[in-house]
This record gives C-alpha cells, structure tokens and sequence, in this order.
C-alpha cells in the first residue's frame, strides 16, 4: 500500500468515524434526552386506553327483593357525514323513535361527526332500528336504571337521570356509593388502533361497581300501605296523603308512602311536586294528636295523673281568643273530666288548661324531647326539622293552641317517630330506612374481591324522654281512645290499639292565618298495645266527603294494620277460652 | 485449517440454538395466543351471561311484583281476599 493510499483509507476511516459519532450523538439525544417525549409519542400511537364503566348498584327491599335495577340498554347515534340522503334517513326512524320527522332532520343536519338520537332506547325500538341498517346509523350500549314495582316506594327511591346521577330519594342521597368508580385500562394495539391479542393489558385504574342497599322498606307492607291509602284518599276525595308504618322497637320503616304517587321509570310526565316525599319535606299543624305529648309531659312531671279530675268548662278565654270544643258538649254532661277523659274525648280546652299548669317552659321542653323542630337522623334527603318556636316568642294563647296541636308545624315523620318513643316504652329510637350497604369489591372485569359492609343496627337516643310508668299510662289513655273515644274506627280486635285521632285545620300561605273548610285529618297508633309490633301514621290532606280523623284517617290505619297483623303473624294475648276472630 | 473448522462448528452450534429457540418461542407464542383468544372469548361470553342474568332478574322482579300477583290471583284464579282469621288457643 502506497502512502498515499494509506493516507486516503485514514481519511476514509475518519469520515466513518465522523458519522458514527453523529449518528451515536443523535441516538443519544432521541433515546435518552428525548425519551420520556417519544415514549409518549409512541405509546399514543400503539395503547388504547379503554374507559371501564361501573354497574350502579341496586335497591332491595328487607327480604332481598330488587326495587332498583339496571339493564342494559341501546342509545342511537348519529354520524351524520356518513348519512347519505338525510330525508329519507329522518323519515325512516322518526315512527320508531316517535320524533317528528323535522326534529331528527335539524339534529343531523350539522357538520359533527357524532349526535345523539335517542338515549336507553326500549329493546323493540332497539331491535326495529337496528334491522334498518341505515349507513350513519349506529348505537352504543348504555346502562339503564328499572323499577321493576314501578310507584311501589317511588318517593323514597327516587330516581337517576339519563347519565344515571341519582335526583331524588335513596337515588340521590347514596348516588357516590350506588355509583361506584369508573376505571381505566391500557390495552396494546396497533398504530390502526386495532388491538393486538397477544398484547399486554394493564389496569390504569380499577374500576369498582356500585355498592347495594337494603333498605328496611317491606315490599308487602310498602304494597298495601300504598294501595289501602290511595283508596282511602279516593274515597274522601282528597288532595294527597301519607302514610308511615315502622317497628317501633327498631325504628325501621316498613312501609312510607305519600300520595299521589309517580312512575320512577318515566318521572318525568308527573309534575315535580309528586316527586318530594311528603313524609319528610312537608308540614303540617299535627292537631289533637299532640294533646298525647302534652299530657305525657304533665303526667311525667307529676302535675296530674290519668285518674285526676279537672273543671274543664265549654270555651276558655285566654289573651282575647276563645278556645272552643271541636264538637258541642252533650246536655247535663258533666264539666268534670279525668285526664284520661281529656286525651279520649279530645278536648281542647282540657289540653289548654293541663298546658298551663304544665307551663310553657316545660311544654317546650317536652315537644322538642319528642322531636319536634328538628330533623330526625334519617337517611333521606329534603327533610325538613318542622317550625316550633321557642317560649319567648310566644305569643299568650300559644300555650293553649300548642297543647292541642296548633301553632306548630312538624313532619309525618316526627309525628311517627313522638309515638314510637311512647310505643317504646318512653325511649326514642332513631329511625332506619337503610338496614345495610354493601359495598362490592367486585373489580367490573377482573375476578372477584371480598364484599365490605356497613351494618346501620337499631339505635336508641340518649335516655328516657318520658319514664316507662309514664308511657305506660299514656298508651292506657290511648287504648280507651279507641276502645271508647274518637277513634274506635281505627279498632282491630281481638288486639288492643293505642292510637289518637287529629283533626287540624289548614295553615295559610306563609303559615298565617288558617284556610276555610281545609284540614288534614291524621291517625296515629300503635298495636299490640301491651308489647307494640307496629307503630302506623296516616295522614290525609283536605278530605271532602268527611274531614275528621276518625272518619278519615281512622279507618285507612285499620285496614293496614289488621294487613299488617296477619302478614307479620302477630298473635293476640292467650284469653282463654274465647275463639278470637279478625275480621279482614 | 483447525481454526476455521473449530469456527464453523460454533457458528453451526449457534445458528442451531437461534433456530431451536425462535421455534419454541413461536410455539409459545402461538399457544399464548390462542390461549388469549380463549380468554377474550370467555371475557365476552361472562359478560353476555351477565346481561342476560340481569334481563331475567329483572322480567322476574317484573312478573312477581305483588300489583301483578293480585291481578292475576283475582282475575285469573278467581281468588278471593280473605275476610276474616280465627285465632284459636291451643293450651299445652
């Protein structure tokens, strides 16, 4: 090899030499430099991600019985560049989707690649749409929210909107828990975006399905509460009505219904006021069923006994008003009556003048105890705490109006709840609508998990509001109002009913003044009266054909109660020999 | 002349493993896949199960809703309600 060879075959290895550095140099400034930047480039180009939705968790009743379900359904879409002649697209699915033909036509006619057409379509409509095969035409699978029972429950479920996001009810007040967490995942594929089977799959974020809740509703008790209050309502031609019926060792609500009811499925061609749950968001003056809670207060602070006998004349006047019996008192009746007397025949101004000796402190103390004014610990949402206004602004007949239920407001609830704590032997329980949520670890795709639960077990508030001989005594006086007084309607023999009758007059807007020939006429009780089973309130808003409670209201409590006693197998005490009948 | 030969048979022994472990991967390979298809089809098949357990719960939720069971006890079966119950003591 000559030198000059040599020295051109250096240059040569030198310019290689050259390269190789630009290029390492290069390679160095795009894998490491660079390589979070084209990692990510590259992962765009080759990973799918993959949005997991969750299940919405279902609704059950105490026994296990599905009140909320979700199915699965078709939405229709629309890619109208795809849409060949827009007429005769419109005028083939306008009949199935029952759309004007001119409604489908502007939704289409945009320069959007995607339009919705029809949300949660009904499977035939589904299944007619998808025959058609029309280019442009497609459909994505949906969840959709079913009440199987349809106005069975329907103000304490509530309901979802199209996105499934609970509005109302249970729907709206567990809606995180009944959602559930949406997941993501990772799944390789090609740079088409096609996935590639033996490529890897990585969970980004698990995705749990929604959590189940058992409520403490029964259906059975729900059913018949429902039904024998909207044919109790009908037959007195009234505006609405509600009725409660819970255990009243537990607080468990069995049956809560408020009428007039709506269809969950398709709430929205009901108007928004049959939607609120009545028994928890309106209120009303509770009328003569508070005389139980005035005497109960007077009884436990030993200013009377069942048995003492008061002067209790006609009318009483007090701070310029004339308090007056809601019936005339029969000729040669005698103006002295017992307590007992007092609560049995109703009367206003026996429960006025108890109320004063009791004094308007102490009548304070006993109706918040009882809990009046405040929201009860209910897992139920737009519950209100009532109206009841503190001694001091009282005006002077208030102390008369509120020992017989005027001048205050509260819920059917509250009401429900004051004669629990009476049932109970003077304790208050709180009240239970949800008996368990179970929450399921349940990945939507991969395998199985453990299932977490929360138990919601019966609880008692703080002590005695009122002691057990108190109680007692009281739920004798109630039992001679059926036996004997106002409210033998509401009779269920061969067992003893304690219970109260209340007839009230209407508040005005704004809670001023009272509405002519407007009440609400309620009972309340409970039953069997020596070892309560089952506690019931109805409450019947604006009768017409009657307005009383114990022609009202008295005779919705018995049907559902004597339901109720042969559902839960209550049986009456031993007496023998005597061959007990109940007539259904 | 050893040299060469000793070269020859290393690249021999190595070519030979190139190969033996290209084939057994793409054995493995097409086992994992078919194995993955199986596991993409059972995937969709739980998921159809799914659906369609949902869809008989729910018709069977629907069919035995208690306002269908009274319907059909007093229409169909000409049932009536009960009117009255008889309690009787039992003395032990």
């Amino acid at each position: 090899m000559t030198s000059h060879s040599k020295r051109r075959s250096k240059y040569l290895i030198f310019l290689f030499l050259l390269c190789a550095i630009t290029f390492l140099g290069r390679l160095f400034y795009l894998q490491i430099i660079k390589h979070a930047f084209f990692k990510h480039k590259s992962d765009m180009q080759l990973q799918k991600i993959i949005n997991i939705s969750p299940s919405r968790g279902r609704i059950f009743d105490r026994n296990g019985t599905p009140l909320a379900l979700s199915k699965t359904a078709l939405s229709a879409y629309a890619i109208p560049p795809q849409i060949q002649n827009k007429w005769e697209f419109a005028a083939a699915i306008a009949p199935i989707l029952k759309l004007p033909s001119k409604t489908i036509l502007k939704k289409i006619s945009v320069e959007r690649p995607f339009v919705w057409l029809k949300r949660k379509l009904d499977t035939p409509d589904s299944h007619k749409l998808q025959a058609l095969k029309l280019s442009g035409l497609s459909f994505i699978e949906e969840e959709k929210r079913v009440y199987p029972h349809e106005d069975l429950a329907c103000s304490v479920l509530g309901f979802v909107g199209i996105d499934n996001q609970g509005l109302s009810g249970l729907e709206y007040q567990f809606n995180q828990f009944l959602t559930g967490s949406s997941g993501k995942m990772i799944l390789d594929g090609d740079p088409m975006g096609f996935r590639i089977i033996t490529g890897s799959r990585t969970v980004k974020l698990t995705s749990y399905n929604g959590g189940d809740i058992f409520t403490s509703i029964d259906e059975y008790i729900q059913f018949i509460t429902q039904q024998f209050l909207e044919e109790g309502i009908q037959k007195m031609k009234a505006k609405s009505g509600q009725a409660i019926v819970m255990n009243p060792k537990t607080g468990d609500i069995l049956g809560m219904a408020s009428y007039p009811y709506f269809n969950p499925n398709m709430y929205w061609k009901y108007p928004p006021s049959y939607w609120k749950n009545k028994c928890v968001t309106d209120v009303f003056e509770p009328g003569s069923i508070s005389k139980v809670f005035t005497i109960a207060g007077a009884l436990e602070e030993n200013i009377f006994k069942s048995s003492s006998t008061i002067k209790v004349p006609e009318t009483l006047q007090i701070a310029n008003h004339t308090i007056s019996e809601a019936h005339k008192r029969k000729e040669g009746e005698s103006e002295y009556k017992t307590v007992q007397e007092i609560l049995k025949e109703s009367l206003n101004v026996g429960s006025s003048l108890i109320a004063i000796e009791l004094g308007k402190h102490k009548l304070y103390k006993y109706l918040t105890a009882f809990g009046f004014g405040k929201t009860t610990p209910i897992d139920l949402p737009g519950e209100v705490a009532g109206l009841l206004r503190p001694p001091h602004l009282w005006s002077g007949v208030d102390i008369a109006m509120m020992s017989f239920g005027q001048g205050f407001a509260v819920t059917s609830l509250q009401l429900a709840l004051a004669l629990c704590t009476i049932a109970n032997d003077g304790e208050m329980v709180k009240p239970r609508i949800i008996r368990e949520l179970q929450e399921p670890r349940t990945k939507s795709i991969i395998g199985q998990g453990l299932d977490m639960s929360i138990q919601y077990r019966p609880k008692l508030s703080k002590g005695h509001i009122i002691s057990r001989e108190t109680a007692k005594d009281i739920t004798h006086i109630m039992v001679s109002v059926t036996e004997e007084g106002t409210g033998f309607r509401a009779k269920v023999p061969p067992f003893k009913v304690a219970g109260k009758t209340a007839t009230a007059q209407k508040a005005g807007a704004g809670g001023i003044g009272y509405l002519k020939d407007t009440y609400i006429a309620s009972f309340g009780g409970f039953l069997p009266a020596n070892n309560p089973e089952i506690l019931i309130l109805v409450t019947v808003d604006t009768p017409t054909e009657s307005i009383w409670g114990s022609t009202v209201a008295a005779p919705i409590f018995q049907r559902i109660a004597k339901a109720c006693v042969d559902y839960l197998n209550i049986l009456p005490p031993p007496t023998l020999p005597v061959l007990d009948t109940l007539a259904i | 002349m050893k040299a060469t030969s000793r070269r020859k048979g290393f690249f021999i022994l190595l070519f030979s493993a190139m190969i033996t472990f290209s084939v057994v991967g793409l054995i493995f390979n097409i086992k994992t896949a078919s194995l993955n298809a199986k596991i993409q089809q059972m995937i969709i098949k739980t998921d159809s199960l799914r659906k369609e357990n949902k869809h008989y719960e729910l018709l069977y939720t629907h069919q035995t809703r208690l306002s269908e069971v009274k319907r059909i006890a007093i229409n169909t079966l000409n049932m009536t309600p009960i009117t009255h119950i008889q309690y009787v003591h039992i003395t032990p």
